[in-house]
């Protein structure tokens, strides 16, 4: 048995009174396409949004070195004014809000994110066989049926200062204080992510983020990913459920405060 | 380490709890209960040493003010634990505009310190305060106050809730306001006092029935049900302690108002024909929407911070039990089962938890509501009644009416439970409504 596929000739066509509708046919199919080729191209011009990790601070064209305001004086004026009798003519008389404070400029988004190059990150070593983790090099045998290690390691670390802002481990911010506030809360904010089949070593998630002088957080980045994303995500997590964070002392002098900060999950012992 | 020992202990005290309240329930006694859910947040410990203050006698007197309310709000905010005052005798004085002691302060166990000056000037006061980090011989924060001798608590609030911002940057409740209603003779008229229960003043006085009053999300007026046209009606109450009526299309029985998130709703309860439902008024055009059709009798109301969802009271499972449902009136859900009587929703300011009251026994006591694990907590125990939570705009106190001492009044206790504290001292006291 044999297909044969046969094309009508032209002069079939014409004697069938076909040949309209055949140009009309090839014509709409080729308009098809054509359409599909450009709402192609089209789409590859769309932002794909693109995994928070990849921005980088680094790059933000900085305001220059916090002279942006005069340094804030040592005690602040605030009026209470003397309302009269509050018993009297306004029983709901709110006392007026504190003058607001400096305006921050606003964070510059740098245009195009560069992607930054995914660290030679230590990989969470996995027991189960879909543990794709073949640059990792070879650990230690881990004691066996070790349960994922939500490890406890969370501290401030001293990474270099992104210029211009102050980052909170360098002597232009001496405020023992506000570190130990900044370090509980983001203590308290993170839920440790599971790792399955445990830990060989401690991954470590890197975030970035700038407090203004309100205490708002903005910026927030992951500075270095842990190469674990649910690390790298809880990190973010901490850090927007921390918002807002207490406004910066009355002596610092800068309106913007550079922190990078880390989260660590260490192996169980 | 310590957190170890701490479990240790709670341990050690449940084990020894257990026979105890055992063997009280078997003997019909009173029985002892009691809990406690922190949020694991530690105390801050505070110095507040006494304001200094030139030698006249309202200086004096003034910096006594400020000083005293300033320790009672830190210690109520329950970020901090004030360093018992007579610890400060200790402490030698500063020279003015010296540097504090910090080692001396660190000696007393101070991790934060509020140093402060009342001033003379002119007819009025100046009174300065600064936050100081003794550990880090550092200042944190300074402001400075004008006033008149008569503004001593307030100033005192305004620095408490600065003290409370610069530590969990969020603003503390100092400042905020509790309205709420008092037998007068026959009449209930509505009230106003500080967070507190300071500085109280009447704000309606027509010698009617004032009821369950709702705050403004902004502040500046409340919402109140008023007898005072024999039938039960709507009015708006501004700060001047003026009462305008709403004036509703055949209204009929408009009751127990609460205003939603972004102040141009109310929903409250109404019978037409004899059944309460569920209405939303726009309080700008006055125009009214249905929410709840149901047989049954459905009040109260109270949005969820979002102003998406609003919990509410039925009876259309047979007894009264707290239902929530969407801001249009669909997706009706029930959200209590135990308990054989539940009402007086009140919607957490961060919409994790709904307060309510349930009959416990004979008396009725305020429950608080897990939305996400639908875990309940009883915040309040005993025979007495403790009705109608109302949530501190920070969401970490209530405040609710309990007739403990016989006659009711208003309390305020720890959202996560704890010891109540009497704000009220009228022996009939209700319907308390903390603002925004």
């Amino acid at each position: 048995m044999r297909f044969v596929l046969r094309l009508p000739t032209l002069q079939q066509l014409r004697r069938d009174r076909m040949l309209p509708a055949v140009l009309v046919s090839v014509g709409l199919h080729l308009g098809m396409v054509a359409l599909g080729f450009a709402a192609m191209s089209w789409g590859s011009d769309a932002p794909v949004p693109l995994p928070v990790y990849t921005v980088s601070l680094v790059d933000l064209p900085q305001p220059g070195p916090a002279p942006a305001g005069e340094p804030a004086p040592p005690v602040q004026q605030e009026v209470v004014p003397a309302a009269p009798e509050p018993e009297a003519d306004s029983p709901l008389q709110a006392v007026p809000e504190v003058p607001p404070e400096k305006k921050p400029e606003p964070a510059k988004k740098k245009t195009p994110p560069r992607p930054r190059p995914q660290p030679p990150a230590v990989k969470p070593q996995q027991k189960t066989a879909s543990a794709a983790t073949t640059s990792v090099p070879e650990q230690p045998p881990a004691a066996d049926t070790e349960p994922a290690a939500p490890g406890t390691g969370l501290a401030a670390s001293g990474a270099g200062s992104v210029d211009g802002v102050p980052t909170i481990d360098s002597d232009a911010f001496s405020f023992a204080y506000y570190r130990n506030i900044l370090t509980n809360r983001l203590r308290s904010t993170w839920s440790r992510p599971l790792v399955p089949g445990g830990l060989q070593q401690a991954i470590r998630a890197t975030v970035q983020f700038v407090v203004l002088r309100s205490g708002a957080i903005t910026d927030v980045s992951v500075q270095e990913s842990s190469g674990y994303p649910p690390l790298d995500r809880s990190a973010l997590r901490s850090v927007f459920d921390a918002n807002p964070l207490p406004p910066l002392p009355d002596p610092y002098e800068g309106n913007r405060l550079s922190v990078t900060f880390f989260f660590e999950l260490t192996p169980e012992r | 380490m310590k957190s170890w020992i701490r479990g240790g202990f709670a341990c050690a005290l449940a084990l020894l709890a257990v026979p105890a309240v055992l063997t009280a329930q078997q003997q019909e006694n009173p029985t002892l209960k009691g809990g406690i859910s922190e949020t694991g947040l530690r105390r801050v410990v505070i110095a507040v040493p006494l304001f200094s203050a030139p030698a006249d006698s309202g200086a004096r007197a003034l910096a006594l003010e400020v000083t005293r309310t300033l320790r009672n709000d830190l210690e109520a905010s329950g970020y901090f634990s004030v360093v018992p005052p007579k610890h400060y005798r200790l402490i030698p004085a500063s020279a003015a505009g010296a540097e504090p002691p910090f080692h001396e302060w660190q000696g007393v166990g101070a991790e934060s310190l509020v140093q402060g000056s009342v001033h003379l000037d002119g007819d009025r006061f100046r009174v300065e305060g600064k936050l100081f980090d003794p550990a880090g011989r550092q200042m944190i924060m300074g402001r400075r106050y004008r006033g008149t001798q008569d503004l001593g608590r307030q100033i005192a609030h305004r620095m408490a809730d600065e003290v409370v911002l610069h530590y969990t940057g969020r603003r503390g409740m100092a400042q905020s306001k509790i309205a709420f209603v008092a037998r007068v003779g026959q009449a209930k008229e509505v009230y106003l006092m500080d967070y507190d229960g300071r500085q109280v003043r009447r704000l309606t006085a027509n010698g009617s029935l004032n009821l369950s009053p709702a705050w403004s999300p902004d502040g500046e007026r409340i919402a109140i049900t008023s007898y005072r046209n024999e039938l039960p009606a709507l009015f708006l109450l501004d700060k001047q302690g003026n009462l305008k009526k709403i004036r509703l299309p055949n209204s009929a029985l408009n009751i127990s108002p609460d205003w939603s998130p972004d102040g141009e709703t109310l929903a409250y309860s109404a019978s037409r024909r004899g059944n309460a439902d569920i209405y939303l008024l726009n309080v700008d055009s006055l125009r009214t929407r249905r929410l709840t059709s149901h047989r049954a009798i459905e009040c109260c109301a109270s949005w969820s911070p979002t102003g998406r969802e609003l919990a509410f009271t039925s009876d259309r499972g047979g007894s009264p039990q707290i239902y929530v449902m969407d801001a249009e009136g669909a997706n009706v859900r029930r959200l209590t089962y135990q308990g054989s009587r539940n009402d007086s929703a009140a919607w957490s300011p961060q919409g994790e938890y709904i307060a309510y009251v349930s009959r416990v026994g004979g008396s009725f006591h305020v429950h608080r509501l897990d939305l996400a694990t639908r875990k309940v907590t009883q915040l309040t125990f005993g025979r007495s009644n403790n009705e109608s939570p109302s949530w501190s705009p920070d969401g970490r106190h209530l405040v609710f009416a309990s007739d403990r001492t016989g006659g009711y009044d208003i309390y305020r206790i720890p959202a996560g439970g704890g010891e109540p504290v009497r704000l009220t001292r009228t022996e009939g006291a209700s319907a308390p409504a903390w603002s925004r």
